[in-house]
């Protein structure tokens, strides 16, 4: 806990005299469609801007996954653009910039030097630290060597150490350290940390708490835009996902 | 801004030459000697030739370390030159993590074939003081700016093949060719300029490698004769090649960045 407090908040303030926040992401007119054809995401427009936690409400969860890799540009639509304004983070859990030859260490200086702040380094790797809660032997032995959980343990926690201005959070991609008893207090304190401080993107109901602090929603049926908005004013409509009618988890052929 | 943002990037490419090291001395058997033994074992095999065949031509410097300059050198432009025009594939995998540019990345890897060159050619002046009891490099600054000269010289004209070679798949193949074929036999890797007939001379000294790999070796030793060969020629070739390059990449960087479809996380 006290490599979480070393952690502070940023305290720049970049859009302080401006009545609206700035857009971090604006999807517009954003299509994708899987190998079959069959539509993932038809023509979608929306912009999250900073500070705003955001859930998405989908009858399949390939939407929802589609759409949280295009948030973070880790997927190019078919048709329509993505544009990036903040320093978005990759969805949690996805990353293949990890190197497998190198140590956990290595990796975290390599990650430190795109994503760390000055300064805040030692901080970031002592967070890094807590949250693996690995033994000091697989902390310099390569990636490739490390056991599967060990190896997503890392992935998931190198995400979360790294200060972004939105959040991309895949729940399901948690769930394993849930499986395991591994989601101990450092993991919630930070998860809770990032959602207070942040920007945030994620699944509806997840088993972290995080869709429940979310103020906005994106309802999404066959991979079209069903609402969007304050929580309230979606409530219809995600009760309408929220039981997918038999047949709909495919989308229309375009 | 713009400090914030030179910064941010010499970070990153400094992170990205630690991976790129530290990945190449875990690949290595030998680790971190391994990156310095193939170029010392080339130039110790061709001088153990040179001695087997007793070639006693040169008396203007140390045999060795006159062979060592011309194939460091030559080599670390070759190793750039060609990283660089098939660069785009590498940088792809860091297309997740937004804030890498593919310069970044040819960057990076032009910096560490520096430092590996650059250790070997300081191993090399290292043996030969040694052996001849007296530091054998007469201009140190003058050496070190031409080794650098054509470090930036091969990422110029690396990043032009890359990013015309896009276009014109064929200049990235002709370039290819002419940087292992060509430069190989006219840079002076086995030969000096002042030996050379004084009708094929003007052909050799279109050259930019050959002016700089002979400024080197006039460096360590003013006595060493270099008629024709001019500063003006590597730094305008170095600037000018650099100049266009980066104009060139800062107009197509979004077209090198969707050349191939991502790898799967």
């Amino acid at each position: 806990m006290a490599a979480l407090s070393a952690l502070t908040p940023r305290t720049r303030r970049r859009h302080r005299h401006h009545t609206k926040p700035p857009t971090l992401v604006r999807l517009d007119r954003v299509s994708l469609r899987d190998p079959l054809g069959n539509a993932v995401l038809h023509n979608l427009s929306f912009r999250i801007r900073a500070g705003e936690r955001w859930q998405v409400a989908a009858n399949d969860k390939r939407t929802t996954l589609a759409l949280l890799q295009c948030v973070a540009e880790f997927q190019q639509p078919h048709t329509g653009t993505v544009s990036l304004r903040g320093h978005v983070s990759w969805p949690m859990g996805q990353l293949s910039g990890i190197s497998p030859l190198l140590s956990c260490a290595d990796n975290f200086f390599f990650f430190a030097g795109v994503y760390g702040e000055r300064g805040r380094i030692q901080a970031e790797q002592e967070l890094l630290r807590t949250l693996c809660n690995f033994d000091k032997k697989f902390w310099i032995r390569p990636f490739k060597q490390l056991p599967q959980t060990l190896k997503k343990r890392f992935k998931l926690a190198l995400g979360l150490v790294f200060d972004f201005d939105l959040y991309v959070f895949d729940p399901e991609a948690f769930m394993p350290l849930l499986r395991q008893g591994c989601w101990s207090d450092p993991w919630q304190a930070i998860l809770e940390q990032r959602i207070r401080e942040r920007a945030v993107i994620t699944m509806v109901g997840d088993r972290f708490g995080i869709a429940e602090r979310c103020q906005h929603c994106l309802v999404i049926r066959d991979g079209r835009l069903l609402a969007k908005g304050k929580l309230a004013e979606c409530a219809a409509s995600l009760a309408e996902v929220a039981t997918p009618r038999a047949g709909s988890l495919r989308g229309p052929r375009l | 801004m713009i400090l914030d943002s030179i910064r941010l990037h010499i970070g990153i490419v400094r992170a990205l030459a630690f991976r790129d090291q530290g990945e190449r001395i875990r690949k290595s058997p030998l680790g971190a000697v391994g990156l310095l033994v193939e170029p010392l074992v080339l130039v110790g095999v061709l001088l153990a030739l040179r001695m087997l065949l007793r070639i006693q031509d040169l008396q203007f410097m140390n045999p060795a370390l006159w062979m060592a300059s011309g194939f460091i050198i030559f080599y670390m432009f070759s190793k750039i030159a060609i990283k660089a025009i098939t660069g785009v594939s590498r940088s792809q995998r860091f297309s997740d993590l937004r804030r890498i540019l593919p310069l970044d990345v040819l960057i990076a890897g032009a910096v560490v074939e520096v430092q590996i060159y650059g250790t070997c050619l300081f191993f090399v002046i290292l043996a030969v003081s040694l052996f001849e009891w007296q530091f054998v490099v007469a201009d140190p600054g003058a050496a070190v700016l031409m080794f650098l000269l054509v470090a930036v010289t091969s990422l110029g004209v690396g990043l032009t093949s890359l990013i015309v070679g896009h276009r014109f798949k064929v200049v990235k193949i002709v370039v290819d060719v002419v940087i292992k074929q060509l430069l190989f036999w006219t840079s002076g890797l086995f030969f000096t300029v002042a030996l050379v007939p004084d009708y094929v001379r003007p052909f050799l000294l279109w050259n930019p490698l050959l002016h700089g790999i002979e400024l080197f070796r006039h460096a360590m030793q003013p006595t060493y004769p270099i008629p024709g060969i001019s500063l003006s020629y590597v730094l305008i070739w170095a600037f000018v090649s650099l100049g266009f390059s980066m104009l060139a990449y800062g107009n197509n960087e979004q077209l090198l960045s969707a050349e191939e479809p991502r790898d799967e996380p």
